[in-house]
């Protein structure tokens, strides 16, 4: 079992292609999607960065076209009823006509009612990404990293193409549907957990849930915020030693020490149980002392910090 | 002095409702359970009421046999797992003019989707739930489905109303589709050219099994809008509290912020913010939280493992300050008073370790 020795790392993570980045709330999935999509652009990948839904983390105004971030990578904020409209003025194409159709009420609530529409509008769109090319038919991204809503949300993203396709046998949405499967299932699933209890059920969950309804399974897992704090062997044998005064400064070092060793052991029993629930070696993150993308893309190239 | 903010906490236990809002993995439904519990030991017949909690807190509860009726877990204490797909199809049994009605309803594929993932859904389905047994109870604790965001269960209500609003409907009642062509056009030059969209962006087909849900449902669209109403009304009630449960962390400090505004929009109560998962070193009101000091005095360790131990406890201190400011942040920018909950080293996983936390959420309270 030499495969055991190595640590799990991104360095050999392949990031051409499509990541769709999922996870339970909370868990860092934005912040990593920044980081991959920064990693990506630093080995001289062409990248695009898709934030799908609500960003909880910024009240900046959506971007809605794609543009050049500071990182290196281009990024676009998608939502699922403008894509609609962009596919509105794709098909009926006199501007005034486009205006009165989506500004209209029944529009508007026939699209918030169709079940699954905006689900596959979404895909849709972010399919004609990963299809767009320059003049010279290369393509214009060669990765494109999607930051999905929360995992039942998300979840519910990549499973609608494959709903709609049992539920509607014939027809546009069918074919639009069989489409976006083809497509997904050349994508690679990341599934990011932190070491807690629900963070790591969720994943596993997760997991089995994508793969009955979809048949899909993650490529590649992270588990985020880890300390890793290693005791010393001569720490160890201090705190099995050593007895401190009460309130001295020692018995808040050992104390110190000791709150790290049984942290230590929980994030080790979390990532074991992640490991044999998605059948994957998660890649470890450190929890970091900012969310530059630069900063998260070193650890997960990881590179030394 | 300043009043502490438990008793905004404190008096939120005397009313009916208390609604527990906040992103997924934060720690909510331990929350609801430990204020349940809390309200409970002072003597009101509580249930607290939570969609798919953890499997351990679950059995510590006691739900794990339980469907969807309330469950006595001790004493006053109840508990209530909340089944929206169940209830769903409850309303749908309930209400559909005909059984054949009903059938066609629950086994039509759209609502399978629909019952299962609508944005709202589960939201008003949960209060459809508790209306069925609110009257049993002194004080009902909602523990709010999980959601991207705090807010989403403020606006579940009026999400469903456009949903089941009438003129959506009367556009789809309306026999447009069902020949599977375009049999009868529509007058408006908007109505055509949507349908035009319609046509090459889903197909006829697709439109056509639309109808056939839209039609089979027609009957249940009114009682569907009454519990959106009754939602809607019960969340402004006298004695409805809103509590939000977050995290120390910098990106929750916008979020709390945004919640108060949004409560303040809709003239909603909240009475609370319970910061959970805060350093223990962070909660010392003073300066009495543990620091180096100035002359480490004589020590038993070699200055190696000084040296190494003295890092750790620097980062560990760096730690503590940053979720002292983030929960100084989060009370400042929201105005709403801010509880701090301190990380525990183990998961809470039985009424022992819940008691732990109410304690914090109430300190006055003997510890039972």
């Amino acid at each position: 079992m030499a495969a055991r020795a190595v640590r799990p790392g991104g360095r050999d993570l392949n990031l051409e292609g499509r990541l769709f980045v999922l996870g339970k709330g909370g868990v860092g999935k934005s912040v990593l999607s920044d980081g991959l999509a920064a990693l990506a652009a630093q080995r001289g990948l062409r990248t695009l960065l898709v934030r799908v839904g609500e960003s909880l983390h910024s009240s900046a105004p959506a971007v809605e076209t794609p543009r050049a971030s500071r990182h290196g990578f281009e990024v676009v904020d998608l939502e699922a009823r403008r894509a609609m409209d962009e596919y509105v003025q794709h098909v009926v194409r006199i501007r005034a006509l486009v205006l009165r159709v989506t500004r209209s009420e029944i529009y508007r609530k026939f699209f918030a009612a169709a079940p699954g529409l905006p689900e596959l509008v979404l895909l849709g769109r972010i399919r004609a990404y990963s299809r767009e090319t320059d003049r010279h038919q290369v393509p214009r991204w060669q990765t494109i990293v999607v930051d999905c809503p929360s995992s039942g949300h998300g979840l519910l993203m990549l499973e609608t193409p494959f709903a709609a396709a049992r539920a509607v046998s014939a027809g546009p949405f069918a074919r639009l549907a069989g489409q976006i499967i083809d497509w997904l299932k050349l994508t690679k699933i990341v599934v990011v957990a932190i070491p807690e209890e629900m963070a790591v059920i969720e994943a596993i969950e997760f997991k089995d849930d994508l793969f009955e309804r979809t048949g899909l399974t993650p490529a590649v897992a992270f588990l985020n915020r880890m300390r890793e704090e290693t005791l010393s062997s001569a720490a160890h044998l201090a705190l099995t030693e050593v007895e401190a005064v009460p309130g001295s400064n020692d018995a808040l070092l050992l104390e110190c020490a000791l709150r790290a060793q049984r942290r230590t052991r929980r994030e080790k029993f979390h990532q074991r149980r992640l490991s044999r629930g998605l059948g994957l070696s998660p890649i470890l993150i450190r929890e970091l002392p900012n969310c530059r993308p630069s900063t998260v893309a070193a650890a997960i190239g990881g590179e030394r910090r | 002095m300043r009043v502490r903010p438990q008793l905004a906490l404190a008096n939120a236990l005397l009313g009916r409702l208390m609604i527990v809002c906040g992103p997924g993995g934060v720690g909510k439904t331990t929350m609801s359970a430990a204020l349940a519990l809390a309200a409970a030991g002072r003597g009101r017949k509580t249930l607290v009421c939570t969609i798919d909690p953890s499997k351990r807190l679950r059995t510590s509860l006691g739900l794990a046999r339980l469907t969807g009726a309330p469950q006595k877990v001790k004493g006053r204490l109840f508990a209530m797992r909340l089944d929206p797909k169940q209830t769903f199809d409850d309303l749908v049994r309930r209400h559909a003019a005909t059984p054949e009605a009903r059938e066609r309803v629950l086994s039509n594929r759209f609502y399978q989707q629909i019952s299962r993932h609508l944005a709202g859904t589960h939201e008003v389905m949960a209060m459809e739930a508790l209306m069925g047994v609110r009257d049993d109870f002194d004080l009902i604790v909602l523990d709010t489905p999980p959601a991207a965001s705090a807010l989403a269960f403020l606006d579940a209500p009026k999400r469903v109303l456009d949903f089941v609003d009438s003129r959506v409907l009367r556009y789809f009642l309306k026999p447009y589709f069902i020949a599977g062509r375009l049999a009868i056009e529509p007058r408006t030059i908007v109505g055509r050219t949507f349908l035009r969209i319609l046509d090459s962006a889903v197909g006829l087909q697709f439109l056509r099994d639309l109808s056939e849900f839209f039609l089979a449902f027609e009957g249940l669209f009114e009682s569907f809008r009454r519990t959106a109403n009754e939602m809607e009304a019960l969340l402004r009630a006298e004695g409805t509290s809103f509590i939000l449960v977050t995290t120390p962390s910098s990106s929750r400090v916008h979020e709390g912020e945004a919640f108060s505004l949004a409560l303040q929009e809709r003239a909603l109560r909240a009475v609370a913010i319970v910061v959970n998962r805060v350093h223990p070193w962070a909660l010392a009101e003073s300066a009495d939280s543990p620091r180096p000091g100035a002359d480490p005095g004589p020590s038993l360790l070699s200055p190696e493992v000084r040296a190494e131990l003295s890092a750790l406890l620097g980062r560990e201190l760096a730690r503590a300050d940053g979720d002292a400011r983030h929960l100084r942040q989060i009370a400042a920018k929201s105005g709403i008073p801010a509880i701090p909950i301190p990380e525990l080293e183990s998961d809470v996983h039985d009424l022992k370790s819940l008691a732990l936390v109410t304690a914090w959420l109430y300190p006055a309270e003997p510890p039972s």
